[in-house]
C-alpha cells in the first residue's frame, strides 16, 4: 500500500511539471475534472463500501468459497463471468465489491474473471452507452467477438498464478 | 448545500463533455441539478438494507465489524484516490484525442490491432470519453476489428483505471497477474471480429459522402 501511494504521487508530480512547463495546457481544467470526480466519488464510495461490504458478509461464506473460491476451478470463472456482466455501476462500485468477495472467500482467477466481464460485456454501459452511441450492430459484434474473453482471462490468470502467484 | 442551482463553468464542462451523448439525454438534463442523484440513492438504500438485514440476522457486532473494516480501508485508499483523480485530469489534458482517432483510423492490419490495443489502454475517462472515440474512428476509416480492439482494450487494460482505481484496492500480486491476463483479450476480440463480422459490419455502413 505504501510503496503504491508512493509511486502515484510521483506519477502525479511529475505529470504536473510536465502540464506546468508545456505551453497553452490548461492546467485549471485539470483542477476542474478532478473536483467534478472528487465530488462524484466522495459521497458513492464509502455509500459503495458500506453496501458491499454488508452484502458480503450477508452472504453465507461457504456458498462464496463453494460458487466461485478459489477451488470452484473452471466452473467459478464461468459462473463469476456471468455474475460480473451484470454488476452495474463504475470502479468505485465493483472495486470495493470484488475485495469484499476476495475477503470472504472467492479465488483469484475466478474474480480476475468477474472484473474482465464486469469491464468488456457490462450491461449496464450497453444500454447507455454503447447500443445508443454505436447501434445495436456494432453492440452484437463486439459482444460475439468478446464473449469468450473473461473466462478465457480467468483461465490465463489461473495459469500465471500457479507459476508465479505468492500462494500458488 | 453544495449544489448551486446557478450554472458554474464546471457544469458547462460537464455538459460538453456529455456532449455526444444521445440527443435526447442531453435534451432531459434539467437546469438546476438534483440535490442528491438517482444513483447515490440507490446506493444508500441498499447500504441501508444490507445493514438492517446484517444487523437482524447476524447481530450489531457484525455491523460494527463491517463499518469498522471499511473505514479502515478508506483510510488506506483516500490518499491513492486523491492521487488517482488528479491524475485523471492531467491526463485527460495531455491527451490529444483528435490525433489519436486519425493516426488509427488510418493504419490497419496486425499494426492497427496493436496500435489500438494501446491506444485503448491510454485512453482515461468513462465511456464518456471512449465511445466518441470510438465514432471518430469509425469515420476515420477504421476497420471494425480496429474499432472492437480499441473499446476492449481501454475498458480491460485501461492504464488510467488501473492507476486511479485498482491501486489502491488491490495487492500488487492481483493487480499484476489481472493485468497480464488481460493483455491478450483486446487483441483476441479484434481477430474475431474482423474475422467472422467484418462483412456483416460492412453491410450496416452508411455511405461516407
Amino acid at each position: 500500500m505504501l510503496v503504491s501511494g508512493i509511486f502515484l504521487w510521483s506519477v502525479v508530480i511529475v505529470l504536473w511539471i510536465v502540464v506546468l512547463r508545456k505551453p497553452g495546457a490548461d492546467y485549471r481544467r485539470a483542477l476542474q475534472i478532478f473536483v467534478t470526480q472528487g465530488r462524484r466519488v466522495a459521497v458513492r464510495m464509502p455509500l459503495a463500501l458500506l453496501a458491499a461490504g454488508f452484502v458480503a458478509v450477508l452472504i453465507p461464506q461457504d456458498v462464496i468459497g463453494s460458487l466461485i473460491g478459489g477451488a470452484s476451478g473452471f466452473l467459478g470463472i464461468a459462473t463469476s463471468s456471468f455474475l460480473g456482466s451484470f454488476l452495474p455501476g463504475g470502479p468505485f462500485v465493483t472495486f470495493p465489491f470484488v475485495i469484499a468477495l476476495m475477503n470472504y472467500g472467492a479465488g483469484e482467477p475466478q474474480m480476475v474473471a468477474f472484473i474482465a466481464a464486469w469491464s468488456v460485456i457490462a450491461i449496464h454501459r450497453v444500454i447507455a452507452w454503447e447500443v445508443p452511441l454505436m447501434g445495436v450492430r456494432f453492440w452484437f459484434i463486439r459482444f460475439a467477438s468478446s464473449a469468450i474473453l473473461p473466462p478465457l482471462a480467468g483461465v490465463l490468470s489461473a495459469l500465471l498464478w500457479a507459476a508465479f502467484g505468492s500462494n500458488g | 448545500m453544495n449544489e448551486t442551482p446557478k450554472i458554474s463553468p464546471k457544469s458547462d464542462q460537464e455538459n460538453e463533455e456529455a456532449g455526444a451523448k444521445p440527443a435526447s439525454d442531453a435534451a432531459t438534463v434539467p437546469a438546476r441539478r438534483r440535490f442528491i442523484a438517482t444513483d447515490t440513492l440507490i446506493l444508500a438504500a441498499l447500504a441501508l438494507c444490507a445493514g438492517i438485514a446484517c444487523w437482524h440476522y447476524l447481530g450489531s457486532s457484525a455491523v460494527e465489524q463491517a463499518i469498522r473494516s471499511d473505514l479502515r480501508l478508506i483510510l488506506q485508499i483516500v490518499p491513492m484516490i486523491v492521487a488517482g483523480l488528479m491524475l485523471a485530469g492531467l491526463v485527460e489534458i495531455l491527451v490529444p484525442k483528435e490525433l489519436v482517432a486519425r493516426w488509427l483510423g488510418t493504419s490497419s492490419g496486425f499494426r492497427g490491432l496493436l496500435l489500438a490495443t494501446v491506444a485503448g489502454a491510454m485512453t482515461p475517462g468513462g465511456p464518456f470519453s471512449s465511445f466518441p472515440i470510438v465514432l471518430a474512428l469509425q469515420r476515420a476509416g477504421a476497420d471494425i476489428g480496429t474499432m472492437v480492439t480499441f473499446i476492449t482494450a481501454w475498458s480491460v487494460i485501461g492504464i488510467n483505471r488501473m492507476l486511479v482505481w485498482e491501486i489502491p484496492f488491490f495487492e500488487p500480486d492481483f493487480l499484476i497477474i489481472r493485468f497480464v491476463a488481460s493483455i491478450p483479450l483486446p487483441f483476441i476480440a479484434g481477430l474475431i471480429a474482423r474475422q467472422f463480422f467484418a462483412r456483416m459490419w460492412a453491410r450496416s455502413e452508411p455511405v461516407k459522402s
